[in-house]
């Protein structure tokens, strides 16, 4: 299903259905912009998601200072300073060539991450005839402008046919986006 | 039931709703109070929502498939926030719309009206006696009609800017007022001379029915007369005077035409020139030649105008007779002229039946007065009968009429692409208002405040209105409604745009078949 080889982490955590810490594997081969889809396995098929951000030091002497309940809370951060920890984002799920934006199941804590494939981006974001990014106004308030625009930066490679129209999202999102 | 919006919110002026429905401004809708369907007119809508100014930058990439693309419903981009203003609900008791002083509230269902309600915004239908049928309301198949019992008696004003269709409203007015269901007695005072093809009237046989024939007659520039014997002493000066007639040749002018008069009433027919002249001639004492020589000069020179007559003059009676129109082709003849004409006209119209209806005039004493009928006259170019500034001769019997008119069935239709120009108390005296496209600024203020049935905001359609189209307001109809005047069953008037370029082409072809064609010598192989 997925070569070992592109596995760059796990889930260490779920704080919800859409978002989780990914904790990289160590020696991973690159490093993981925010923007760039990952899948995250689940029992109904690949939760399609994003990179919105990375965490990597926790100090020690603050987990020392967190109250019982928020020491659980950080102790996968604790464990090995050394480790990248991905705060990713799920936008939908891939299962037997069929997509669906949004989620209802949240994956497993240790469930496999790994960057998709381009031609996997292309299927996720092709799937309904037309190329569509029609989670952006969904989770916008979630994954803000910043991601958005990180993630168009992304697409702009692997999606060249939808070039035309994300010149006016870039320019939205640049403009605060008022609708 | 046919919902076509749900209302939003209100205000103090109105309520607005939310559609999928393009209206345009001046269309109906209505909403139920109670048992009443409350009719509403719509001032103008707005899109309810706009895409982001973004996705409208490239002309070439589809809005509506970028907001698909980003996640967003493009069918939420279709509506329209309506605003619409409480004409009321019909109350058959009273007979007319009473506002019910209520707005509707939010989620109240928005209805299109159909033909049942919307009839009621005419105070008679199409096929009735004392009907008027000019169109359609706009949007709809609905006839707009107007009363002309109440269009004829409380005048009537056709305001268009050239080009909006003036003449052509003017003439399915007439239609209507000519057909059986009115035989009315109407005159047009033509000064463009255009309104000729009503004559089609006549040899119509749409306009027939069982016995009733209209008729037209047309009056011809030369056929017009004024006698000079209808003229008032104040008349003859005013025409005479060009700013530099003394004080002593006005006032032997008065006793000339005292003295004269004095005379007349001895005899049973007016003075003539030659009476006139005598008597001022007769005026002479050996110390005022020289102011007897000034006024006959000016006296020869008035007379000597063909237009004035010694025996004809406008014979009423003739020119006003139910199942007439009347034609007065003063096209060709001076603006002065015409408005003497006028002047006569409506003078001896208003004696003619106020005389009538006093019983001073019969058809045994002074038959040619005796006028026992209403009658309507049209006034082309109004504005120069009444203009807003400078002199006009013809202004006060036409205020007079105006104001007085009415008590003794005279109507009057003032038309005038300029109303600006129109004295303001006379336009605010026609009570219906047929108001066409008009951009000038100046004419939309004057309608404005001339006009108090309509709405500002349906008069700020006033540029916006296409041809043929025009706001129809007062009392002639129950409340104002923007009018597709109807197709005219007569010839189209004259007054339409000359096709210029069609013209100047033929004509250039006519003159080149005339002409032998030469070529250059230099050309021409000559042998040699």
């Amino acid at each position: 299903m997925v070569d070992d080889d592109a596995v760059f982490g796990e889930v260490v955590r779920v704080d919800g259905v859409n978002a989780y810490v990914v904790r990289a594997v160590f020696g991973s081969s690159r490093e993981s912009g925010v923007g760039e889809f990952v899948g995250v396995e689940s029992a109904e098929g690949v939760v399609v998601s994003v990179v919105t951000g990375v965490e990597r030091l926790i100090p020690e002497d603050v987990v020392s200072m967190l109250s019982f309940e928020m020491e659980s809370k950080y102790l996968p951060y604790s464990a090995d300073l050394g480790t990248s920890y991905y705060l990713v984002f799920g936008l939908g799920l891939l299962y037997r060539e069929c997509v669906r934006y949004g989620l209802r199941v949240a994956p497993q804590v240790r469930s496999r991450v790994w960057r998709l494939e381009d031609d996997v981006i292309r299927k996720f974001h092709l799937s309904f005839g037309s190329v569509s990014i029609s989670y952006f106004n969904r989770y916008r308030e979630a994954l803000g402008d910043d991601v958005l625009l990180a993630i168009v930066d992304e697409l702009w490679r692997v999606l060249p046919e939808a070039q035309t129209m994300l010149v006016p999202v870039r320019k939205y999102l640049r403009g605060g986006g008022v609708l | 039931m046919n919902p076509v919006g749900v209302v939003l919110t209100h205000t103090r002026e109105g309520f607005s709703f939310v559609t999928k429905h393009s209206f345009a401004s001046g269309e109906f809708v209505y909403y139920r109070l109670g048992g009443d369907r409350v009719l509403a007119r719509v001032r103008h809508t707005e899109p309810l929502r706009d895409y982001p100014v973004e996705f409208l930058l490239d002309p070439e990439v589809d809005a509506g498939d970028v907001a698909v693309f980003y996640g967003l419903d493009a069918s939420d981009y279709q509506f329209y926030r309506a605003h619409a203003r409480v004409v009321g609900y019909f109350d058959r008791i009273v007979n007319e719309f009473i506002n019910p002083r209520v707005m509707p509230l939010s989620g109240t269902r928005i209805e299109r009206v159909d033909d049942t309600i919307l009839s009621d915004v005419n105070r008679v239908s199409a096929s009735e006696v004392g009907s008027a049928h000019i169109g359609t309301i706009l949007g709809t198949k609905t006839d707009a009609v107007l009363s002309v019992r109440e269009m004829v008696s409380q005048h009537l004003s056709i305001i268009a800017a050239t080009g909006a269709g003036k003449s052509y409203t003017v003439g399915v007015i007439v239609e209507e007022l000519i057909s059986a269901k009115n035989m009315a007695s109407v005159l047009i005072f033509d000064p463009h001379g255009e309104y000729g093809v009503l004559s089609d009237i006549q040899n119509d046989h749409s306009f027939w029915e069982e016995e009733y024939r209209p008729r037209v007659r047309i009056v011809k520039p030369e056929q017009i007369k004024i006698r000079v014997g209808d003229l008032t002493p104040g008349d003859f000066i005013s025409i005479m005077d060009e700013g530099n007639m003394s004080e002593k040749m006005k006032t032997l002018f008065m006793r000339a035409y005292e003295s004269l008069k004095k005379d007349e009433k001895r005899l049973t027919r007016s003075f003539t020139k030659n009476e006139l002249r005598e008597t001022i001639e007769g005026l002479s004492d050996g110390t005022n030649e020289p102011s007897i020589a000034g006024l006959l000069w000016r006296y020869d020179r008035m007379v000597r105008e063909k237009i004035f007559d010694d025996y004809r003059s406008i014979p009423l009676r003739e020119y006003f007779q139910p199942g007439l129109l009347t034609i007065m082709d003063v096209s060709g003849i001076g603006e002065w002229k015409q408005q003497w004409i006028a002047t006569i006209l409506l003078r001896q119209l208003f004696d003619a039946r106020e005389g009538t209806d006093n019983e001073r005039y019969s058809e045994e004493r002074r038959p040619e007065r005796y006028l026992p009928h209403p009658v309507f006259v049209i006034l082309e170019e109004a504005h120069r009968f009444a203009p807003q500034t400078g002199d006009a001769k013809s202004r006060q019997i036409l205020k007079k009429i105006l104001s007085e008119g009415r008590k003794f069935g005279i109507g009057v239709c003032m038309v005038s692409q300029r109303p600006s120009k129109l004295d303001a108390d006379a336009l605010s005296q026609c009570m219906t208002q047929v108001t066409m496209r008009i951009i000038n600024p100046s004419d939309q203020k004057q309608i404005g405040e001339s006009i108090e049935s309509v709405s500002r905001d349906l008069l700020d359609e006033l540029s916006a209105l296409a041809r043929g189209q025009a706001i129809t307001s007062g009392v002639a109809i129950n409340t104002p409604i923007i009018v597709e005047i109807r197709e005219r069953r007569t010839t189209q008037i004259r007054g339409t745009s000359k096709d210029a370029p069609r013209v100047w082409r033929e004509q250039m072809q006519d003159e080149r078949s005339e002409t032998i064609e030469t070529r250059p010598s230099y050309e021409l192989d000559v042998g040699v």
